[in-house]
């Protein structure tokens, strides 16, 4: 999958980024509290080369849906640009505006909701071409309509013109609506979910009309979907999302065969599949997504990350750093506390740190004691800890258990630092695709050294 | 040792202008103690139904047109000690239970099915994630189960309970003080299991279990699940139009197609020599992750209504392989060994063994071969309207 480089991009987007709600409320106003936005898109950088699928992965909630939004301008962005065709779409004439409404269109998710029972096929297909003034007369609108009706496999076309959304079936509605988007022959479609609401059975056909489409008509596609199967079948190229960070993109192959980003890797461990059956590895992520409104500083995946980045002066295991960073995340969102652990136990304070240095991640990546408690203690001695940390922590969970929380963050704070948290990673090429994330920062290097962990390697245990 | 045994069971929605829907037609399947079954199938094929109808949570408009359940437990009032029913009960004819002390539950009344209901079989439902009930605290939802089914029991030792049941599925037992509003997704899908757990239940149905959720925390729910069939011995009937979910956790599977189960039997026999035209067509028709280059090919056509739907086969208007045969009335399930070792149709007896309804089942390696090339099933006109 080579990047021509003389092809001219479609679509450029540079440094993206979509916050809402910033409005307040009177209460936060009163308090004088600063507004909280919910940072749906923030800073993302990307390009879409003229007949490219690129897809667009990722959980609910990591802003895929808003950025295809901004694209077809059904949000304006806060900050960043995007250029279509050379063009910024954030600043332009009316007129320049009608003309690039015939070029974008975009296909929603849910074919039930998205046309409007009370109108029939052909007013639905034809509406485009009235809103957009294209053609004038209604026999050459209603032979346009026919035409496209039947390139979306909706044939004989005349059987479908007069019908209503009711009469027809999921797999028919959501030909509707790509009919609908293809009318005024555009040159970029945005797809959010097309597939999602459509019974397997008839997904492939849908797709499969898609790709034809594609070739027949010219056209560049984005296609949302949090489906990684259906990335991989559909597009050439693909990016990540998390949290609205754009964390790896390049060509699918690629990304699905070798993962950079650990979110990544997470994320297509987690796909059940068929094919591999009992064998296929678990997601090694601790935890959920974080709410976007405050989302974590740094880079926004390191509080779940199986490979966060020890400071250069840690002599202990990663996986002990990364234990011992869950006990300073737990401590701060007060998750331990003195009830956490039996006070049966000889010495408190040491039983509240093997409580907290567990991980709550597969079974496959736990220790022995962990598996055996049911993820309720790990054993100290299977944690390659430096004394000095092993000091801070007791020191902690002695202060959690005099009820002194501000106490035990404090000296985790100081004690416990990562560049993941400090610094947010921009994007940096690696081979074929760009990854966001500090073990790349050195130009690409492998930067797994550090961390004696590699991604295809067996888990961080032992 | 059978739990369930689901044998012709029917289940129809009446209509206003007096037909009705035969939402699941003569279905029979069995479910073993400790194992996961599963039933897959796309929407409107009846798998909710089926569901909901072992334990009488139909919708008004629904009933029991025939067919039994048979449920290895029975009600509080008709057992003895060791929870098997007493020997006067199995005697008495006006009472549902057979001689191996097996209740049927589809002719309990629906004061008798609330004994049943999460003491031995527990659902956890659809949306499980709105299944909480907002104003009440987590732990107290569980603590209320508890004391309906279990009364000898003391409101502390419940409350005791429910923290080590949160605790059992990953959640730490102080926020059973919490309300569902400050659980995530994830947790919440979680406090639902520990609560379907609250009373050991014999059998748990999981309809749609992962649908809602992000696929990190769907793996997570899965590897929780499996846990705690090994800890406790729970047979799981699960429900799902995901096959790449059924095919992780199930141990046995049917397939239903518009109301009828199409082919059943051990999952790695479906999947490895799949033996019915649906099935093999669902192949062929969903990615997967593994595979670079791959050709989806869709079924053409939808799927049917069934309202008073008539005799053939359900899938033969989809079916690149019907024949006369098929429009008469829908075939048996037939033995897939005997099919594939003597090449005969041979109804098949055993309800564990690999069973699949196609009249064609004779012409197994044809069907197999033919369904691999997609001019199979593109070439095939379909009337769809």
């Amino acid at each position: 999958m080579d990047r021509a480089e003389d092809r001219e991009p479609l679509v450029e987007i540079d440094g993206l980024q979509k916050l809402f709600d910033q409005s307040q409320g009177v209460v936060d106003t009163i308090l004088g509290r600063d507004p909280q936005p919910v940072r749906a898109v923030d800073g993302v950088s990307l390009d879409i080369y003229q007949g490219d699928i690129v897809g667009i992965a990722g959980e609910s909630g990591c802003g895929k849906t808003t950025l295809g939004k901004m694209l077809v301008k059904l949000h304006d962005p806060t900050e960043g640009s995007i250029r279509f065709d050379g063009e910024d779409i954030t600043d332009m004439t009316r007129e320049a505006e009608r003309e690039f409404r015939k070029r974008v269109q975009m296909i929603f998710q849910d074919p039930f909701e998205s046309l409007n029972p009370r109108m029939t096929v052909y007013d639905t297909v034809a509406e485009p071409l009235k809103i957009n003034d294209m053609i004038e007369s209604y026999d050459e609108r209603r032979d346009r309509v026919t035409e496209v009706l039947e390139d979306v496999g909706l044939g004989p076309a005349e059987v479908y013109l007069d019908a209503f959304p009711d009469e027809l079936s999921g797999g028919e509605r959501q030909r509707v609506a790509i009919a609908r988007a293809l009318v005024v022959d555009p040159d970029f479609i945005v797809c959010d979910e097309p597939v999602s609401m459509l019974d397997v059975s008839i997904r492939a056909g849908v797709l499969n009309l898609m790709k034809e489409l594609q070739s027949e008509y010219d056209l560049t596609y984005l296609f949302i979907s949090h489906d990684l199967s259906l990335i991989r079948y559909m597009c050439d190229r693909a990016g990540i999302m998390y949290l609205g960070n754009m964390v790896e993109q390049g060509p699918t192959d690629d990304i699905i065969d070798d993962p950079k980003h650990p979110y990544t890797e997470a994320l297509f461990d987690a796909v059940p599949d068929v094919e591999l059956g009992e064998e296929r590895r678990r997601a090694n992520a601790t935890g959920e997504v974080p709410s976007p409104r405050n989302p974590p500083s740094g880079c926004r995946y390191h509080p779940r990350c199986a490979h966060i980045i020890p400071p250069d002066d840690w002599t202990g295991s990663q996986d002990a750093f990364r234990r011992a960073y869950q006990f300073k995340l737990k401590v701060r969102r007060g998750d331990i506390s003195p009830e956490s652990v039996d006070s049966g136990d000889i010495e408190t304070a040491e039983a509240l740190v093997e409580h907290g240095l567990t991980l709550d991640v597969p079974e496959e990546y736990r220790t022995e004691t962990e598996v055996a408690t049911g993820g309720h203690r790990v054993d100290l001695s299977a944690v390659d800890l430096p004394t000095d940390t092993r000091r801070v922590l007791t020191e902690a969970a002695e202060a959690v258990l005099a009820g002194d929380a501000d106490r035990a963050v404090s000296t985790l704070d100081d004690a416990l630092t990562t560049s993941c948290a400090e610094r947010q990673p921009e994007p940096q090429p690696s081979g074929t695709r760009e990854v966001a994330c500090h073990r790349y920062d050195d130009g690409g290097a492998d930067g797994l050294d550090g961390s004696g962990a590699g991604l295809s390697a067996a888990p961080a245990e032992d | 040792m059978t739990l369930l045994e689901v044998n012709d069971l029917s289940i129809r929605y009446a209509v206003d202008d007096g037909s009705s829907v035969h939402a699941t037609d003569d279905v029979s399947f069995s479910v073993e103690r400790g194992e996961t079954y599963g039933l897959v199938g796309e929407s409107g094929c009846g798998k909710t139904t089926l569901a909901k109808s072992l334990v009488h949570l139909l919708d008004d408009n629904g009933y029991v047109e025939n067919g039994n359940v048979w449920f290895d437990g029975t009600l509080p009032q008709w057992s003895d000690e060791q929870g098997d029913a007493t020997q006067s009960v199995i005697d008495d004819p006006d009472k549902p239970v057979r001689a191996d002390g097996k209740t049927d539950l589809a002719a309990l009344t629906n004061a008798q099915i609330r004994d049943i209901r999460w003491r031995d079989i527990a659902i956890i439902p659809q949306s499980a994630m709105n299944a909480l009930n907002p104003v009440y605290k987590v732990g107290d939802q569980i603590v209320e189960a508890i004391l309906r089914h279990e009364p000898e029991t003391t409101a502390d030792e419940a409350h005791e309970r429910a923290r080590d049941l949160l605790e059992r599925v990953g959640i730490e037992p102080d926020r059973a003080d919490d309300y569902a509003h400050q659980f995530s997704g994830g947790m919440k899908q979680r406090a639902v299991i520990a609560m379907a757990m609250a009373c050991s239940p014999d059998l748990l149905i999981a309809d749609e279990p992962t649908t809602a959720l992000d696929v990190i925390i769907q793996d997570r729910i899965l590897e929780e699940l499996e846990k705690l069939q090994e800890e406790f011995g729970v047979s799981i009937l699960v429900i799902s139009h995901d096959i790449s979910v059924m095919a992780e956790i199930c141990d046995r599977m049917a397939v239903m197609y518009g109301g009828k189960v199409m082919e059943s039997g051990p999952k790695d026999e479906i999947f490895g020599e799949t033996a019915n035209p649906y099935t093999l067509g669902l192949k062929n028709s969903f990615p997967t992750i593994t595979s670079a280059d791959q050709d989806l090919v869709s079924i053409p056509g939808t799927p049917p209504t069934l309202r008073d739907p008539d005799d053939g086969c359900r899938f033969r208007d989809r079916c690149p392989f019907a024949i006369e045969e098929c429009h008469a009335s829908h075939p048996p399930m037939y033995d897939v060994e005997a099919a594939e070792s003597l090449g005969r149709s041979e109804e098949g007896t055993d309800e564990r063994a690999h069973r699949s309804a196609c009249y064609r089942i004779d012409e197994l390696e044809q069907l197999r071969t033919d369904a691999i090339e997609e001019s199979t099933w593109t070439e095939q006109r379909i009337e769809s309207r």
